[in-house]
């Protein structure tokens, strides 16, 4: 009976087509099952809010009709949110791309669920769908034409790596982060793609061009990213022949550029105040030998030393952090520049705070976000535990000094250089791209640490330097990918 | 018999307790001291904007514990517990008012003050009361020997006749309107109008302190603000002088400081406050700056607090009050844990309020100065040159100057002024944390019962200092030894690997140039 029935399955294909399933689909639709269980069911995986929801959210018509909204912050993930449903008088705090997904939410919501009330669920499906897109590329740029004794077990790594809820519980949430790993993983995938000339370059190039600017722009830290895929970009003109492709691939990369330059540019005074503020305290007071000789440089009165150490969110403080007082004689005496001359000129205390960085550079999951909905009765900022073995391990295992993120990367491109040389000694510029594109992603990592440190010193780090902790997965996922299917130092060959 | 007598007793109280609804409040009688205030509305974007918190502010400063309500929010029974109401209409609109309260005013027996329109019959019939209601145009307002011209009014109720004492005037200027700022006669008072920042303010000072039964003198007080740790201490120390040789008594009111107390920053800070201290200036901590009331996990104002006291309290300065905008004592939290150290504060207007627990009633002090701009007097005329004291305690307040220049200017001013300050310290002030008791008694302070040295020396602060405090690392000697020894082995084992890989290599290459020369 059993054998009948087995057969009949059989003669319909269905087991064939099982087994044919490329391990690129079989990631994707598994990450999709994963992250639809965590996001979708009770009890509902999200992020608390840490304060930063106002900023994206008022400008985008979204308001908190929590009563006790403001009581919950890092402690309750809350997934439903008012419509505006009179004029928004809220400009918009935030120039970046989360809008885009932000609204797009919104509209959906409006359209199918409710007019009133917004359910970040909606945005987090749209994620959702994208990351799954972003995960079945990636996959498929590194299996494509690879026996299946390797694509499997690399489709799982993807799956352990991609499927952990530290990542895609950002996708309930406000943050700027989910944008950004999507397109970064879009990003590395786009690039791969053309490097193994799977699909149609200029489909690719679009691709490659629209998450550059999206992850560009999805956090004014991001600003630099712009800049650092303009200039490694340039490898991607060379890759083909064609007048089109490289006009095309040029004009790209120059609106790369501008997205990062004007990210920049449309930081606003707010933001710019809190982070400078912590730059100046958790940064260089924080390090320093000596607070008021580092103020010196600076032409800041010594006095503000008694800044040291303290934070722009503190309840009960001396002075109002957005006063006059502050305006003319701290903030306006110090900038992005002043700050990278000073730790240009003093290399110890740049070690010092890289190494600082280093100790958050590993944990995906800030540890100071809750994980649940304040009606599933867990304590206050519990976070889950489902699918998150890989960040788990990432977080205990990784010796989290900047020495080590130095002996990895030195360990990447020894691994990579070897095919890149190769590659251009035959003048294969497409077998070329793939060594810049992992440098690429590495100076994007490094960007968010150091931008976070110049930028805002040791001030929630953890989410600050989620760049790197993905661009290090993202990483680390490839070099043990092609070392399953023996294209780590010499290539691909198609 | 007896025994069943009581439980009947028990029960028929039990009952009558009962069948009292539930929003009657027990009528508990409240100090003398204690002021129900009841107000229509906040006149927001009005041009009584902003009374009612002035009235809350001078109450104080008459040290009057407040509770204040508005005719919605009023439960039946709450006059009753008075012996002092105030009453602020600022809406022509007599919908407002609540049934109970107009019941419960049939009944009242204690004394009333009337704020503006709808005065009650009874106030109108005891007073013999008639007013009328003005048209758009200006008038001269006085008081004592303040006067000022040209305030446009619109639409306000005056007293065309009123028995009992006259307060003030207000006058047009068309000359039709002669009426008395306020009345009062034996427990009714009436003020038709009352505004914030202009000399009805003032006005309304006189006529309370007469209502409430005030008999002290009001004092006079100069206060100067905005003192950070990062200000220009030299300049605060060159203004002590200033006002010392001029003989003026000041206080100053000092921004706290709650972490980094051991830098020589703060060193500075505290030896610039002793040397003020030195120069006639007495200290007072000024509330920090409130950024969020979200609560947060960390230290608590009540620890921040009594650790800024006593960080002043162990340089041998005395804090003797405190400065804080007037919200805060409205607040359950901010009381417990910011004002419980003080028995005197001085309230300033309030700027930015973020309340975390409020309440209606406010916390009562025993000295409470009412705070205004030294500016806010200098638009008024006044008859004598000499300016003679207010009804109430005020601190005049500016805010401290970030040049010399301006600090001169400044000083000039006060110094051209014929008013009398006086000496905050000459009043009893106390001060008390856990670990230390500051007191002022006639102009002496005391710390833990020890009289303060006011000539202490000033001290040069060094600005070296430990601040990293490298901790003493066990086995320092040894880890670094074995880290030396774990270097060489890295390195001898890469010469190793290199020379290998060489040899390899060359191995390798040997054998194809044998299998060529084979070939």
């Amino acid at each position: 009976m059993i054998r009948n029935h087995l057969q009949k399955i059989n003669r319909l294909g269905i087991l064939r087509r099982l087994t044919n399933i490329s391990p690129a689909f079989f990631a994707a639709f598994m990450v999709l099952l994963i992250t639809s269980i965590a996001l979708f069911t009770p009890p509902y995986i999200g992020m608390a809010d840490n304060g930063d929801y106002f900023r994206i959210l008022y400008g985008n018509g979204v308001y908190f009709n929590v009563p006790d909204y403001t009581s919950q912050y890092f402690g309750y993930f809350i997934p439903k949110y008012g419509i505006f449903q009179y004029f928004n008088e809220n400009n918009t705090v935030v120039v970046s791309s989360q809008s885009i997904f932000i609204q797009a939410a919104v509209w959906l919501n409006k359209l199918f669920i409710d007019a009133l009330v917004f359910d970040v669920r909606v945005q987090a499906a749209i994620y959702t769908c994208l990351y799954t897109i972003a995960v079945y590329l990636l996959v498929e740029s590194i299996t494509w034409k690879t026996p299946r004794k390797y694509g499997y077990p690399i489709a799982i790594l993807a799956i352990f790596l991609f499927g952990d809820t530290a990542y895609t519980a950002y996708f309930n949430s406000f943050y700027g982060e989910s944008v950004a790993f999507i397109m970064m993983i879009f990003l590395l995938a786009s690039g791969l793609l053309l490097y193994r000339n799977r699909y149609n370059d200029y489909v690719m190039l679009t691709v490659f061009t629209l998450s550059g600017i999206l992850l560009t722009t999805s956090k004014q830290q991001n600003a630099p990213v712009g800049v650092i895929v303009a200039f490694i970009g340039i490898m991607l003109i060379f890759i083909r022949k064609g007048k089109t492709f490289r006009i095309l691939t040029a004009s790209s990369l120059a609106c790369l550029l501008l997205a990062g330059v004007g990210t920049y540019a449309f930081i606003p005074k707010e933001f710019v105040n809190i982070n400078k503020y912590h730059a100046m305290t958790r940064g260089i007071l924080m390090e320093s030998k000596d607070p008021e000789a580092a103020l010196k440089p600076f032409g800041i009165d010594p006095q503000y030393a008694i800044l040291d150490k303290s934070v722009y969110f503190e309840s009960n403080t001396t002075v109002d952090l957005d006063s006059e007082i502050l305006e003319k004689s701290f903030y306006s005496h110090y900038g992005f520049g002043s700050i990278v001359k000073y730790y240009i000129t003093n290399p110890g205390q740049a070690g010092q705070m890289l190494d600082l960085a280093a100790k958050s550079a590993f944990i995906i999951r800030p540890p100071a976000m809750g994980s649940y909905e304040k009606d599933v009765g867990k304590p206050w900022g519990a976070q889950t535990n489902f699918f998150s073995e890989y960040s788990e391990l990432k977080k205990h295992l990784t010796p989290r000094t900047f020495g080590f993120i130095v002996i990895w990367i030195s360990l990447v491109m020894g691994l990579y250089l070897p095919s890149f040389i190769s590659a251009l000694r035959s003048r294969n510029m497409r077998k070329a791209a793939r060594f810049p594109l992992i440098v690429m992603l590495i100076l994007i990592g490094l960007s968010g640490i150091v931008v976070s440190f110049i930028g805002a010193g040791d001030a929630d780090l953890a989410k600050h330097v989620f760049l790197f902790t993905a661009a290090f997965d993202l990483v680390t996922f490839l070099l043990v990918a092609d070392a399953i299917r023996r294209r780590l130092i010499q290539g691909d060959q198609d | 018999m007896y025994f069943k007598t009581m439980i009947r007793t028990f029960l028929c109280i039990l009952i009558i307790i009962g069948a009292v609804p539930s929003n009657y409040v027990h009528a508990l009688p409240r100090e003398p001291s204690h002021v129900l205030l009841i107000y229509d509305g906040l006149a927001i974007g009005t041009s009584r904007e902003g009374n009612i918190e002035a009235l809350q502010r001078m109450l104080a400063s008459y040290r009057m514990q407040v509770t204040i309500s508005t005719f919605d929010a009023y439960k039946k029974g709450m006059l009753a517990q008075y012996q002092k109401v105030i009453v602020v209409r600022n809406l022509d609109d007599a919908t407002t008012t609540s049934v109970d309260y107009l019941h419960d005013f049939e009944a009242y027996k204690g004394d009333y003050l009337h704020i503006g329109f709808h005065v009650p019959a009874q106030v109108q019939s005891q007073l013999n009361l008639h007013t009328k209601i003005t048209n758009d145009q200006f008038v001269q307002l006085s008081i004592g020997q303040w006067k000022q011209r040209s305030v446009r009014v619109s639409h306000i109720p005056y007293i065309v006749q009123a028995n009992g004492r006259h307060y003030g005037g207000i006058s047009s200027e068309k000359g039709d309107i002669h009426a008395p700022y306020g009345v009062r006669e034996n427990r009714f008072a009436y003020v038709p109008y009352y505004e914030r920042g202009n000399l009805s303010e003032l006005a309304m000072a006189y006529v309370l302190k007469d209502w409430l039964k005030v008999t002290e003198q009001g004092r006079t007080y100069l206060l100067i603000k905005e003192i950070y740790p990062f200000s220009d201490l030299k300049l605060v120390e060159s203004m002590a002088d200033q006002l010392y040789r001029a003989g003026i008594p000041f206080i100053v009111s000092v921004r706290p400081v709650f972490s980094n107390t051991d830098y020589p920053a703060m060193k500075r800070y505290l030896e610039t406050l002793k040397y003020v201290q030195s120069r006639n200036g007495s200290i007072l901590v000024n509330a920090p700056v409130v950024t969020t009331t979200i609560n947060q996990a960390g230290a608590k104002l009540e620890d921040q607090m009594e650790l800024f006291i006593d960080v002043l309290a162990n340089y041998g300065i005395a804090p003797l009050g405190m400065g804080a905008e007037m919200y805060w004592s409205y607040d359950q939290y901010y009381v417990n844990q910011g004002m419980r150290f003080f028995n005197s504060t001085i309230l300033f207007p309030n700027e930015s309020i973020r309340y975390k627990s409020q309440q209606d009633e406010s916390q009562r002090f025993s000295s409470s100065a009412f705070s205004m701009p030294l500016s806010f007097l200098e638009q008024f005329e006044h008859a004598d040159k000499v300016i003679a004291r207010l009804p109430m305690d005020v601190a005049l307040t500016y805010d401290f100057d970030e040049t010399e220049d301006q600090m001169n200017e400044h000083m000039q001013t006060l110094m051209d002024r014929w008013i009398h300050f006086d000496d905050y310290k000459i009043d009893d002030h106390e001060v008390k944390t856990v670990t230390n008791t500051v007191l002022s008694r006639n102009g002496l302070l005391y710390i833990n019962d020890r009289s303060v040295d006011m000539n202490d020396a000033y001290r040069h602060i060094n600005s070296e200092y430990d601040y990293l405090h490298e901790q003493k690392k066990s086995l320092a000697t040894l880890f670094n030894i074995q880290n030396k020894i774990l270097i060489a082995l890295i390195i001898a084992t890469l010469l190793v690997f290199g020379l290998l890989f060489i040899i390899g290599y060359r191995l390798y290459k040997d054998k194809y140039i044998k299998q060529r020369k084979e070939l």
